[in-house]
């Protein structure tokens, strides 16, 4: 579906953003991209939807190159920035302004993700809230049913509620042909949701596996002391305990926790590279 | 490939943005019209009323001119507002459709809609207003419509004032307006510079001339090269649209966000 190589990007030539990076994401995957900030995701989902080109390598989306900007890959992909835009008009002018050009677009499943969120269809986006023209954009861009779905911070400025019918809306949404990224730092909010991790960091994709693959060789566990555990890869604190990672010799289950992945990937790179890796 | 039904989709999109505040404007116009109509049509009838001359009345179609290719500049700049900020340039260059065709749709409208729309609106106002003043005041008053020279006149001074804005609505992302007025003045001076030098050149050539000859009658429309400049000077504000337009369709096709 979406084919990086060899890609190299900066926005300044003493400061490269990728160099010699590859990627490749499939069909029926929840990705979730996860870098700290200023590690090139926005600008990676950019490169991915054409908007910004790449210096060096090739970056295919359905087999066309990205920064030709084809109607027919244009057709099959959606991105959803950080930062949304909505003109100045009601939810359902927006509808008949825009739903058009994506042939496949779901009328009723966009009604059913207003009623969701709770947004009425006559009310003026510009005198919403934040989080209402969120949840309007939210929902216009999974009834594209776009093959290629980009989220970038999806949950930004979502209330709670709101966050669990983003989940579930978005998990209503997935099917073996579709492919959704979502890029974000409140990975709390996604974890259940995200099937596939993508960590970036270094100009680099520190990982790219799914989070039975990581589970297979990590395991996440809260002890109460830390002498319970051998090795730790990384340990955190909590009222509760301390939130360890260890490697996982024995095979055993645990539930992943994103955000001490994250952490120990960032303090261990070479580490995560060599169980991932090898 | 190009596609009508996305092009005409483009051109919706388009037309529905900027349908509220180009509707505001367009009654303005329709206000103004009439009352620059009426005003004439009644000195008209009240210098009939006094001398019983008939004849052809001038409803000022430079007003027209000139309001029509504002309005063409300010549409040019709107037309292109999706692409001041990163989040609505997303919004534009991810819809679905080639880059000619959101240009297309954007030339069409910003040119040949604006001029008919705005010209329907003058031809419908001085009908309507002579037609209501014969039909009251038995005035006589005929109707004064542009020829076609003075349209296409008029088109001609909207092509070429729209297709600067409308690169500068490609090329200046943030406050395209000023910045456009900017580069146009810069590029005045620069060439009244070159022209002034190139006038002193020819001057000082044609003193030696003087000199030479004892004919000391000074005359700039004699320069040599003067006819030349002239000619340069029409074929380039002929050239200009087309370059400005060709510039604003590879900018736009080049644009990164």
């Amino acid at each position: 579906m979406v084919e990086l190589k060899n890609i190299d990007f900066s926005y300044s030539a003493r400061q490269p953003l990728f160099e010699d990076l590859s990627l490749r994401l499939e069909a029926g995957k929840i990705y979730g991209l996860l870098g700290k900030n200023g590690a090139g995701k926005t600008t990676l989902l950019k490169n991915v939807a054409g908007l910004s080109y790449i210096k060096a390598g090739t970056c295919q989306v359905f087999g066309l190159d990205s920064k030709k900007r084809d109607p027919a890959m244009l057709e099959k992909c959606f991105f959803l920035p950080e930062e949304i835009w909505l003109p100045d008009t009601t939810v359902s002018t927006y509808l008949k302004m825009y739903a058009p050009s994506w042939s496949q677009f779901n009328y009723d499943f966009f009604r059913y993700c207003l009623q969701e969120f709770e947004i009425r269809p006559e009310a003026r986006l510009k005198s919403m809230s934040f989080g209402q023209r969120k949840k309007t954009a939210i929902s216009f861009a999974l009834a594209t049913q776009t093959s290629l779905l980009m989220m970038d911070e999806p949950t930004n400025g979502l209330d709670i509620p709101s966050k669990s019918k983003f989940r579930k809306l978005v998990a209503e949404i997935t099917d073996e042909n579709r492919c959704i990224v979502l890029s974000t730092h409140q990975v709390r909010d996604l974890e259940t949701l995200i099937d596939t991790i993508i960590i970036l960091e270094s100009s680099k994709i520190l990982l790219n596996n799914t989070t039975d693959e990581i589970c297979k060789k990590l395991l996440f566990k809260t002890v109460t002391s830390l002498d319970q555990v051998e090795p730790i890869l990384y340990s955190e604190f909590t009222p509760r305990g301390f939130s360890v990672v260890t490697t996982n010799p024995a095979g055993e289950d645990s539930k992943i926790d994103l955000e001490a992945l994250f952490n120990v990937s960032i303090q261990q790179p070479d580490l995560i590279q060599q169980l991932f890796h090898a | 490939m190009f596609s009508f039904n996305r092009f005409s989709q483009q051109f919706k999109i388009i037309l529905y943005q900027n349908a509220h505040r180009h509707s505001i404007y367009l009654l303005i116009f329709a206000i103004y019209m009439l009352f620059k109509n009426f005003r004439y049509a009644e000195s008209f009838s009240f210098l009939n009323g006094f001398s019983g001359i008939t004849g052809n009345l001038s409803v000022s179609f430079e007003s027209f001119c000139f309001i029509v290719t504002l309005i063409a500049i300010i549409h040019s700049v709107e037309v292109f507002g999706q692409l001041r900020s990163t989040s609505s340039g997303i919004s534009y260059l991810m819809l679905p459709a080639t880059i000619f065709e959101k240009y297309a749709a954007a030339w069409i409208y910003t040119t040949i809609v604006t001029f008919l729309v705005y010209l329907s609106t003058y031809y419908l106002i001085h009908i309507v207003t002579v037609s209501a003043f014969n039909l009251f005041s038995s005035s006589g008053i005929a109707y004064s419509l542009p020829t076609l020279s003075q349209l296409w006149d008029s088109m001609k001074d909207l092509f070429f004032f729209q297709s600067l804005f409308f690169l500068g609505a490609v090329v200046f992302r943030k406050n395209p307006v000023g910045k456009t007025i900017v580069s146009i003045l810069i590029c005045m001076v620069v060439l009244s510079i070159i022209y002034i030098v190139f006038l002193h050149h020819m001057a000082t050539e044609q003193a030696a001339y003087w000199n030479s000859s004892m004919n000391l009658s000074f005359n700039m429309n004699n320069l040599p090269g003067n006819e030349a400049i002239k000619e340069i000077l029409r074929i380039c504000s002929w050239l200009l649209p087309f370059a400005c337009w060709t510039g604003a369709y590879y900018k736009l096709k080049s644009l990164q966000i």
